[in-house]
């Protein structure tokens, strides 16, 4: 009946658009990462050999890794960061809420390319940090790790990806009534064991999206390891572009990013599950 | 508060109505009909389905099976706006976007009435329901009273044949509610429109109603004036949803022309015949508790059924109280009666533990063999 | 009783301030660098100037590409926000056979790496030998902000009340009345919010319009190339730009448009 189909009009634009714009790219990476490039162009064929030959070379496993290491980093600092500020603009900031969630999110509102760049120039030999340093007779010389390194990488893509870490964690923490917590306190728990055993349980859901959504994000950046992250920041995005770049092999690049995708949802389902086996063993 | 019925043919008919969702059954053989300008109310607990009906009749649900007549012609065709039926909605569903004076109009603006006539039915509506002035206030700035009377008027600006209200005074504090109630009532009585008033408080329906139908799952208990419902309820249902009553069980001792005798718990009972029964049967007897009469020094008159008990209980109402008697191992009476004077003045205090004698006639015993 | 908690000032503050500084001190370095007198990084400034600010407004390519940037982000805007608002419409509303499925499916593509998107949007388009341009930009930041679209119009369309559009129905209206002048009406803060925050995701892109760009750039695509030849303040002028535009269309847009947190 026509009432019951409804839904199937609503959601044909966005499924019609979905498979022209995502899924059918999506497959046709795929099938590119099957194919060969030789010295005379894209051979359409089935192998596996791009896949093996992530093995084949120390660089990509070594590369692959550290975006790795630099991703969760990223991201564990990222929550970490995220949950003070956010439990306050909850419980604390209530009349201030608004403005201090413009404040957090108006770094947003520049360019994410200059934001990047800022750090540049922030975290450099001439930069405003060894500076000031110097100006206060910290440090002879200026400290040459901040820049070019992994360390830049993680500071810069922790500046950028916080306020959006704070958002669901924000909103699950809204979402927590505030009868739990007074039924909490009524029983007799003190504002640690009610923050312990209420609220940091049920606002898990935002800080697990949170945390996957700048896991996710900044394992594959290619942008701020190109400006920041110098020669011992090479991450595997840059080795992706590059294949869709210069170095024009796309079906190794397809091939990296199928791998990346499964990596990922591997290291996230892992994520998600360890984090289920530490509540349980929390309610003991 | 019972209006005189005029003697009209029946307006609206409702056959063999039945509808489920999934595998549950929410409205089963509904057949009602329903006179012009009734005030018919749907009185059920929370999941007998009169909601359901309700909304089959507006036109937000389509039923199974059955059929809805009005004047003889279906409407269940008709899609909810080409009704002529109105709703007043349990949480009022004002436009919050919207001015009490566009609230009301909406169904004149779209009908495209001329703004002269409209801005004149609408002043007529709200000094109907007494808010005279309210036209620039906004849904957000009313109390909860104020916001059903709008959505009354809403909905009566269309002079509509049928009105339907889904329990409309539900969310109102009770004295609110219940100057509301009278209000309805006399709305209804004025403008003699058809009112079809969903509600799970039987007091509200026998304040208002001509006719009750009672519900139970998806079924119709009884169909009754309020007065009949409530003195010759025909289930232990009936008698235990509207009103209170004291329900025993026992079993059919001796079939006699005009009434029966019932053992219980080892007392005899005596009540009328109303129900089909032969001599062995378990059944259930019902006894408003206001039927229940303790008997003093001044009762000269005697009962049909008398007992001696004790009481074990006393608990006082504002205007009246209640008694609980003991008369026999498994069975306690509760007694209520309106305080008329003092007991203390009069020197007849009752207490816990105090032996009492109480009665009451074979008429006021209603049996129901479930 | 509702005993008043002072809000006393206290370690969770202290850290709060700390991570607001981490967040707001690189802005604040842009902005006072795009008057600096020089390219030079010395702290404190050499001069002040605005020469940076009318060097940006009078070059070419910052103009076109601001201009094909703006086009860009009103048309996907307007189309994530369509596409979106029907979807959610459909999750909302009605119960079906796999719609946790289909939930979840709209959210994948932000779930993904932008340089992800960006690559097989490339491969495609060059599989079907599509000309890429600011179309085929379009095409792609769509994919991005109709999940954010679905998202916000979800949150606002799950708390909406059905009664009203019930009521209205009962009053007359037909569908398309109702949703003309009682849904739409009701839910059009949110669209707005929508929009506003699609056109800046769009607007700001870069990941994914790297690798679909045409001929035709938009801005962080110019932005990219000035950050590759070298350090000039101009760029800091663009960005300080870019930044008061948007707050002034955020306050702009917020007395218009009650915009609340969350919620």
């Amino acid at each position: 009946m026509k009432k019951e189909k409804k839904h199937i009009i609503l959601l044909t634009p966005l499924f019609t658009y979905f498979t022209f714009f995502f899924f059918a790219p999506m497959f046709v990476l795929f099938i590119y990462s099957f194919w060969l490039k030789t010295s005379t162009g894209l051979v359409p064929t089935f192998t596996l050999h791009n896949y093996l030959y992530i093995f084949s070379n120390k660089l990509y496993p070594i590369t692959i890794l550290r975006s790795i290491r630099i991703g969760f980093i990223t991201a564990i600092i990222c929550v970490i960061i995220s949950y003070p500020v956010a439990y306050s603009l909850t419980f604390k900031y209530k009349k201030l809420q608004d403005l201090v969630l413009y404040l957090i999110l108006i770094s947003l509102f520049s360019s994410y390319l200059v934001r990047v760049y800022a750090w540049k120039t922030i975290l450099g030999s001439n930069g405003i940090i060894n500076q000031i340093l110097k100006y206060i007779g910290v440090i002879e010389q200026p400290l040459t790790f901040l820049l070019f390194s992994p360390t830049a990488i993680i500071i810069t893509l922790v500046f950028i990806l916080t306020p959006f870490t704070i958002l669901p964690i924000f909103s699950s923490l809204q979402n927590i009534s505030v009868d739990l917590i007074e039924a909490a306190n009524d029983l007799g728990a003190n504002k640690f064991k009610t923050f312990y055993k209420i609220t940091l349980p049920l606002s898990m859901p935002g800080v697990i999206t949170g945390f996957i959504f700048s896991f996710t994000i900044s394992t594959g950046d290619y942008v701020t390891p190109q400006l920041v992250g110098g020669t011992e920041g090479l991450m595997i995005g840059r080795i992706i572009q590059d294949q869709f770049g210069m170095t024009y092999n796309w079906p190794f690049g397809s091939a990296l990013a199928y791998f990346m995708i499964f990596l990922l949802i591997f290291l996230i389902n892992c994520f998600i599950w360890i984090t289920s086996i530490l509540k349980l063993k929390r309610k003991f | 508060m019972t209006g005189t019925m005029p003697e009209n043919k029946s307006a609206f008919v409702l056959n063999e109505i039945c509808k489920n969702f999934g595998v549950v059954t929410a409205v089963k053989n509904f057949s009602l009909d329903v006179k012009d300008g009734e005030f018919i109310s749907l009185l059920g607990p929370s999941g007998c389905g009169k909601t359901t009906l309700l909304r089959i009749l507006a036109g937000f649900e389509t039923p199974d099976s059955g059929e809805v007549l009005l004047d003889g012609k279906s409407i269940l065709p008709l899609p909810a706006f080409k009704r002529p039926m109105n709703m007043v909605f349990q949480r009022y569903a004002l436009f919050p976007h919207m001015t009490v004076y566009e609230n009301i109009a909406f169904s004149q603006f779209l009908k495209k009435k001329p703004r002269e006539e409209t801005q004149e039915k609408v002043e007529k509506m709200l000094s109907l329901v007494q808010l005279e002035g309210f036209e620039q206030r906004k849904p957000d700035q009313l109390s909860g009273g104020q916001c059903q009377r709008i959505a009354l008027a809403r909905a009566l600006i269309n002079e509509p044949r049928v009105l339907l209200l889904d329990e409309p005074l539900g969310a109102l504090d009770l004295k609110i509610r219940k100057q509301m109630q009278i209000e309805l009532k006399n709305i209804q009585e004025k403008l003699k429109i058809t009112f079809i008033y969903v509600t799970h408080d039987q007091e509200e329906a026998l304040v208002m109603s001509d006719r009750i139908v009672l519900m139970k799952q998806g079924e119709i208990m009884q169909v009754d004036t309020p007065k009949r419902i409530y003195n010759h309820p025909n289930s232990r249902f009936a008698a235990t949803f509207i009103g209170e009553s004291n329900v025993l069980e026992g079993e059919v001792a001796h079939i006699h022309d005009d009434y029966l005798a019932i053992n219980v718990d080892g007392l005899q009972f005596f009540a009328q015949r109303t129900a089909e029964v032969k001599e062995g049967d378990k059944i259930f007897l019902a006894i408003r508790l206001e039927k229940v009469n303790r008997k003093d020094k001044k009762t000269t008159r005697s009962f049909d059924n008398q007992f001696q008990g004790k009481i074990e209980d006393v608990v006082f109402f504002g205007s009246s109280v209640k008694y609980y008697i003991r008369i026999s191992e498994n069975v306690t009476i509760i007694s209520e009666e309106t305080i008329v004077e003092e007991e203390s003045d009069r020197g007849e205090e009752k207490n816990i533990g105090d032996t009492v004698a109480i009665g009451f006639a074979k008429k006021d015993v209603n049996v129901f063999l479930e | 009783m509702h005993r008043k908690k002072r809000n006393r000032f206290g370690v969770l503050d202290v850290i709060n301030i700390i991570i607001l500084l981490y967040l707001l001190f690189p802005l604040a370095v842009i902005i006072l660098y795009s008057f600096n007198l020089t390219s030079s990084l010395k702290f404190p400034l050499e001069g002040f100037t605005t020469r940076w600010y009318k060097e940006v407004v009078q070059d070419k390519s910052f103009l076109d590409s601001l201009r094909y940037s703006l086009y860009v982000a009103l048309a996907v805007s307007t189309i994530s926000v369509t596409i979106g608002t029907l979807a959610s419409f459909a999750l909302t509303r009605y119960n079906f056979k796999f719609k946790n499925i289909i939930s979840f499916s709209v959210l994948i593509p932000i779930t993904l790496p932008a340089i992800i998107l960006g690559i097989s949007l490339l491969s495609f388009f060059a599989a079907i030998d599509f000309k890429r341009s600011l179309l085929t930009v379009i095409f792609g930041h769509c994919i991005f902000c109709i999940p954010f679209a679905v998202l916000v119009m979800n949150s606002r369309l799950s708390g909406f009340d059905v009664s009203v559009e019930e009521a209205a129905k009962d009053l007359g209206a037909t569908t398309l009345q109702t949703f003309r002048y009682v849904t739409f009406p009701i839910i059009r803060p949110s669209i707005i919010g929508v929009m506003m925050l699609t056109f800046a995701l769009s607007f700001d892109e870069f990941l994914v319009t790297f690798f679909i760009i045409g001929k035709r750039n938009t801005l962080p695509i110019v932005i990219w190339g000035m950050l590759r030849r070298g350090v000039s303040p101009t760029i800091n002028s663009i960005a300080t730009m870019v930044l008061f535009l948007s707050i002034t269309l955020i306050i702009i847009a917020n007395k218009y448009a009650k915009i609340r947190t969350l919620r």
